[in-house]
């Protein structure tokens, strides 16, 4: 049965990171601490918010492949200052990032946000809905990069925010690759398992 | 032995299974083994001449500065502009090769032009051993594995390709399991995406343990 | 087709007599830990299984019990000292992502056993891949044993053999609690092989493939033999049938590349659980065969009955209850159809099945 519309869907419901599978790379591989996700998470909101609202001012006239390149370019253009606030808030953890900051920030420039979902999704919403539409669809992305990345911290290192946490014991490879994907596919798993439910007893 | 060595190469230094680059793209191009092969081709093409027309910019028009910061931050537009100019000019020659067909081909280009693996290539490539400040940019530069005392086009080329002959090795390592991972003994819960992410994390795992043991 | 003949009863004591055997090694070198390190890691193997079959609906069976064969025999790679903790946490990740996620026990994609122990080989290198001295008996808790690298980490970084010949084949080297005795893994897999609960050709195989790698890479093919859990893997990882292909030349084939893969790793990266991580990537390669064996077998036509030979994984865990007791479970609401009920009583259940049925004449229902 299809669910009612919601504009608040892409928080929870329609989450683009655990039902569509979007923008896995940073999620995977940076958010291995709470501070990592949030620094993902702050480039991520900079970078989409502005590049799909400006796009959405000359989305419609051109060829899909025109429209491709400008997304992509307006992406790679906003980013250059959205990195350089999140360099400013906090240089010393930036800089220290390594490939994080090396690769996969500068990468979000071109997310599916923003090549693929746009066009697809949010430019066919009425206008004065795509704005916060998006904003939940950014805010679902940053919950689950903070979430992971706190699960990850408290796993891998007994800490949260760099604040020790007890726990008995610590599992220092969940904060590789390996570990994110795997802490990924329970959370796609959790996340089906309530709002299949929720759908259920919404039938019933 | 050389074929084994060049398949550990391609495991231990892929994009997916120890960068998480192209995932999504992964997932879409093993819905079908005629999507497989077009979208690994395609990300192997683009990739090597992304590389290619970088190392150029860098060796020949001396833009070496842009790897270092502050100047770092702009090699987003740089590089999206050269994917721009490839992908406009692939589009451009498929359609007058292919002419009719060209349609067929060209969602495949439109999906592997930008997306993470193809960009992810491009910063790989070009990113510098040593994080400091103070060494030499040529010196720094680390491609394949190995320094090179400059910048090499063959190189940048070979790079690109073996990245998205690694995609495609992912690509055939998920295919062969695929249809498990959709089979109704599997919990409604993991059927699809979470199985494969789950998946592709144990390969992960397998590898994680080559490499940092 | 498989060609395995239906003697379940006894086959299911066999592998677990081998089992026992390997487990009773282990606590006569390592004390009443070993024991314990077995017995916790069996008890969460049954706990995780229920709970995880609990969260699927579906009832914990007798035959689930053979999961605890998996656990034991990730526990024989563990040292005797590994920490409590850390067998419980592999044990669950083993049960519930290696077994439960991708389909359960017929389904398994990976062998379980190799995910626990990689999973805590990633997370805790140390306490892994660092072993007592076999003789020494260490208590339940507490233990001060001296923990060195194993002789197959000295094997493959020092290219010498520190022990003697009869302490490598009778397993009194430090090494883990079940793969170090070669004489007795030797002598439990003739014995699986001839009596059909693991695969010859897949056994074969995997020594050619260790043959061809390790003569192209100057390896002593005694020295990977004796070590890096080579003999151990070939029976309970390899050779399993739960995650080989059925027919012989494809269990041959994959088991040859993962013996391929096996000696490189141990050549080239000086791994000495280098069959574990080979089996790990096999993966694929054993899924695609398998694939090619489906299409390979005809259908069989619903009319045939069922035949007589079972595969050795029906045999090992015993799914004939199972299936009745599923199709039991079918059958609630719709009448029984046993044996004895025959086309006699065609009458009454047609019109039973035809009371809610508008527009049909009786005559019809009697005439059929």
């Amino acid at each position: 049965m299809q669910h009612k519309f919601s504009i608040t869907d892409g928080l929870l419901k329609g989450n683009a990171v655990l039902e569509k599978g979007m923008v896995i790379a940073p999620i995977v591989v940076c958010c291995t601490t709470l501070q990592n996700a949030l620094l993902v998470s702050l480039a991520f909101a900079l970078i989409t918010i502005a590049t799909v609202w400006i796009c959405s001012f000359y989305s419609g006239n051109m060829s899909y492949a025109l429209r491709m390149v400008c997304y992509a370019m307006t992406g790679a253009v906003v980013s250059f200052p959205a990195l350089l606030i999140c360099r400013i808030i906090n240089s010393g953890f930036y800089d220290s990032a390594g490939s994080m900051t090396a690769i996969y920030l500068p990468l979000l420039s071109v997310n599916s946000f923003i090549v693929l979902y746009a066009d697809s999704y949010f430019y066919k919403l009425p206008e004065k809905t795509m704005p916060i539409v998006l904003l939940f669809h950014v805010l679902g992305f940053c919950a689950t990069a903070c979430m992971v990345g706190a699960i990850r911290e408290i796993l891998s290192m007994g800490t949260i925010m760099g604040n020790a946490v007890d726990i008995p014991i610590v599992m220092k490879g969940i904060s590789a690759p390996w570990g994110g994907f795997i802490l990924l596919g329970l959370l796609c798993a959790l996340h089906r398992v309530i709002f299949s439910k929720k759908d259920d007893d919404s039938c019933n | 032995m050389q074929l084994i060595s060049a398949l550990f190469s391609l495991l231990t230094e892929n994009l997916i299974f120890t960068k998480a680059l192209g995932t999504s793209t992964l997932t879409a191009a093993t819905k079908r083994n005629s999507n497989l092969l077009m979208m690994s081709l395609i990300i192997s093409g683009i990739s090597a001449l992304s590389c290619m027309v970088a190392n150029f910019m860098y060796s020949q028009l001396h833009l070496t500065g842009m790897l270092k910061q502050p100047y770092k931050l702009g090699l987003p537009i740089l590089y999206t502009a050269i994917v721009s100019v490839i992908y406009i000019i692939i589009l451009f020659l498929l359609q007058k090769i292919c002419g009719e067909k060209a349609e067929k081909y060209k969602n495949y280009v439109h999906l592997s032009a930008f997306n993470c693996a193809v960009m992810g290539t491009l910063y790989l490539a070009f990113t510098p051993v040593y994080i400091s400040q103070d060494v030499e940019i040529p010196k720094a530069f680390y491609l394949q594995g190995e320094l090179y005392s400059g910048f090499s086009t063959t190189g940048a080329m070979w790079f690109g390709l073996k990245n998205g002959i690694g995609f495609l090795l992912a690509s055939l390592m998920l295919s062969a399991v695929r249809e498990r991972l959709y089979d109704e003994e599997v919990p409604e819960a993991f059927r699809g995406f979470p199985a494969i992410m789950i998946y592709t994390g144990l390969i992960s795992l397998a590898i994680y343990s080559i490499v940092t043991m | 087709m498989s060609r395995y003949s239906d003697c379940s009863h006894t086959r299911k004591i066999e592998y677990w007599i081998f089992l026992a055997c390997i487990i009773g090694i282990g606590i006569c070198y390592h004390g009443i830990r070993a024991l314990a390190v077995y017995g916790l890691s069996a008890v969460t193997a049954i706990l995780t299984d229920f709970i995880c079959l609990f969260l699927e609906k579906k009832s914990y069976k007798r035959a689930d019990l053979a999961n605890i064969g998996m656990a034991l025999t990730m526990c024989m790679m563990f040292p005797a000292t590994v920490p409590y903790s850390i067998v419980i946490l592999s044990t669950i990740f083993a049960v519930a992502i290696g077994a439960h996620v991708f389909g359960y026990r017929k389904r398994y994609l990976f062998p379980p056993s190799a995910i626990g122990y990689l999973f805590a080989l990633s997370c805790w290198k140390d306490e892994i891949l660092n072993f007592p001295e076999a003789g020494e008996k260490l208590p339940l808790f507490h233990h001060q044993a001296e923990l060195s690298n194993s002789m197959s980490y000295i094997l493959l970084t020092e290219n010498e053999i520190h022990s003697s010949w009869n302490q490598i084949l009778m397993g009194t080297v430090h090494s883990p609690m079940g793969t170090g005795c070669i004489i007795m893994l030797a002598v439990g897999m003739v014995v699986m092989i001839c009596r059909k609960q693991i695969s010859l050709w897949a056994c074969l195989g995997y020594l050619l493939g260790i043959s061809i790698s390790s003569f192209f890479m100057s390896v002593s093919i005694h020295g990977v033999l004796i070590s890096c859990m080579t003999v151990f893997s070939m029976i309970f990882l390899i050779a399993d049938p739960a995650v080989m292909p059925c027919r012989n030349i494809m269990a041959y084939v994959g088991a040859l590349v993962t013996g391929l893969l096996s000696c490189y790793l141990i050549s080239a990266y000086h791994l000495e659980y280098a069959p574990i991580v080979a089996v790990m990537l096999s993966i694929p390669l054993w899924r695609w065969l398998s694939k090619i064996e489906e299409q390979m077998t005809p259908e069989v036509e619903e009319d045939e009955e069922e035949t007589e030979e079972t595969t050795p994984l029906e045999n090992r865990f015993g799914d004939e209850e199972e299936e009745d007791f599923e199709e039991e479970e079918n059958l609630e609401e719709i009448d029984e159809i046993t044996e004895e009920e025959t086309f006699e009583d065609d009458d009454d259940f047609e019109d039973d099945d035809f009371d809610d049925l508008e527009d049909e004449p009786e005559e019809d229902t009697n005439a059929t």
